[in-house]
């Protein structure tokens, strides 16, 4: 009789290790998943701010050259200013993304205001503020949009089969995002 | 295990076949899906394109979508931006010009992450201001190129770009392409190196009887083991793999002009400026 191959004489030992193997990828693959997933939700919330920082420098300027075309607009005018100071003391990101909205809303008014002044609209330099403005704010509505898609992808993975069953075991939980700013979320790009 | 697997592997399919959306795919730097362009300036501003993509690696690129539902215009460009990756990978210099009817009439400059600095909001506005009026009077063709046009010179003027955090992987591309075109080259240098001659009469690979110097040459005598037939060839002699590499070099980066390659990578931020016409 031939002498039994490698194979033969190991072939439970081979199996039994290529399905341990499979499984411990598998397990590490499904981690890591979660891993890029979490991180990918903080990256996007990092976007939302830089828009948000956007906005806020442009503030100034703006307050300024509009202070000096109306005279009737203080009220509006100090609320962006009182705004702005809020915005960069705010300490969670609930607060940052809610001072950050309002002074969207503040500024959007603030523009349809301005647009009764015609010396002012005739300006080169609002003109531009206008434009940068309306660029940031689109930019801040499509990281706004991609950070809530980011949230829904872990929260997909988190809930669905296999993920749910995995999530727990590896303490990856469901990521909120604001249900008490409903309209917020659906902040129109802003056509001017 | 298949338990486990068949199940994932069905929900991944699902999962990619729901988020899937249906966007056109680029024609070419001008991509004329409602078809307003004159064949003229299509053809101006594909050239157009082409040439800013040479001098400055950005793209522009332009197109015209009838409806854009359900979507407004914006929100279109940014969305179309992203799938046609505008722009070369790891810069994100790229730009897109979209015009749109339905649900409104509205041209939209779409700005990528890596020329926001040079090519800013206001900048974009001004461009757009200026041209609109060419897109209100039914111009469409010389509207957009004019567009392009000022795009574009705003965009070479600033020469390369920083672009933004994802060069580390542009650079592990990079030095991957140099050193399999070294690899290459060394293992050409070898194949081609070995001269050889084949006996014109007999089809057979002939014998090196002798081989002399001769200035920068080398004469190598031939002789047909089967006929005898001797032929002499005289090469340029090669020096080594250092010459190899610089000749390397310099051949590097050929190989991708004239056609139109698509998108490179970019991505856009939702930046630029927008406005009806």
């Amino acid at each position: 009789m031939a002498e039994k191959s490698f194979w033969q004489k190991h072939k439970k030992a081979i199996i039994g290790l290529i399905i341990i193997l499979v499984i411990a990828l598998f397990f590490i693959s499904m981690f890591n998943n979660f891993v890029v997933l979490d991180q990918d939700i903080n990256g996007k919330w990092s976007e939302v701010e830089n828009q948000y920082q956007r906005q806020y420098d442009l503030i100034p300027n703006l307050v300024t050259l509009v202070k000096s075309y109306t005279t009737y607009e203080g009220e509006l005018l100090q609320n962006l200013t009182d705004l702005r100071t809020r915005w960069s003391s705010a300490k969670t990101q609930l607060e940052r993304d809610t001072t950050g909205q309002q002074i969207t809303f503040g500024l959007e008014k603030l523009i349809a205001v301005a647009e009764n002044y015609p010396d002012l609209k005739a300006q080169s330099q609002y003109t531009n503020l206008k434009d940068e403005l309306t660029g940031a704010q689109n930019r801040i509505s499509t990281a706004r949009g991609r950070y809530i898609q980011s949230i829904q992808g872990f929260n997909t993975a988190v809930r669905t089969f296999p993920g749910n069953v995995f999530s727990g075991i590896f303490g990856f939980k469901e990521r909120t995002y604001y249900t008490a700013q409903e309209d917020a979320l659906n902040t129109p790009v802003v056509n001017l | 295990m298949k338990k486990f697997l068949l199940p994932a592997i069905v929900l991944l399919l699902f999962s990619i076949s729901v988020s899937a959306q249906s966007f056109p795919k680029p024609v070419n730097y001008a991509s004329d899906f409602a078809n307003v362009i004159e064949p003229e300036w299509e053809a101006a501003i594909n050239s157009l394109g082409r040439e800013i993509e040479l001098n400055s690696t950005s793209q522009v690129f332009i197109a015209t979508v009838d409806d854009t539902t359900p979507y407004v215009a914006k929100e279109y460009a940014t969305k179309l931006f992203d799938e046609w990756n505008i722009g070369q990978k790891g810069k994100d210099n790229g730009v897109l010009i979209l015009l749109t009817f339905k649900p409104e009439r509205r041209v939209e400059i779409e700005t990528g992450y890596g020329v926001e600095g040079i090519l800013t909001d206001s900048r974009a506005g001004n461009i757009r201001r200026e041209f609109t009026p060419l897109l209100t009077e039914g111009k469409y063709g010389e509207g957009l190129f004019k567009m392009a046009k000022a795009t574009g010179d705003v965009i070479s003027g600033s020469g390369e770009f920083s672009g933004t955090n994802k060069s580390e992987d542009y650079f592990d591309n990079f030095w991957l392409v140099i050193w399999l075109v070294v690899f290459v080259f060394i293992i050409l240098s070898f194949v081609l190196g070995r001269v050889s001659q084949k006996c014109p009469d007999c089809k057979i690979k002939m014998a090196v009887a002798k081989t002399t110097e001769d200035g920068e040459y080398t004469v190598y005598e031939f002789v047909c083991k089967k006929c005898g037939k001797k032929i002499k060839k005289k090469v340029r002699r090669r020096h080594g793999i250092g010459g190899m590499i610089i000749v390397a070099g310099g051949g590097f980066g050929g190989g991708s002009g004239g056609g139109f390659g698509g998108g490179g990578g970019g991505g856009s931020g939702g930046g630029g400026s927008g406005g009806g016409f």
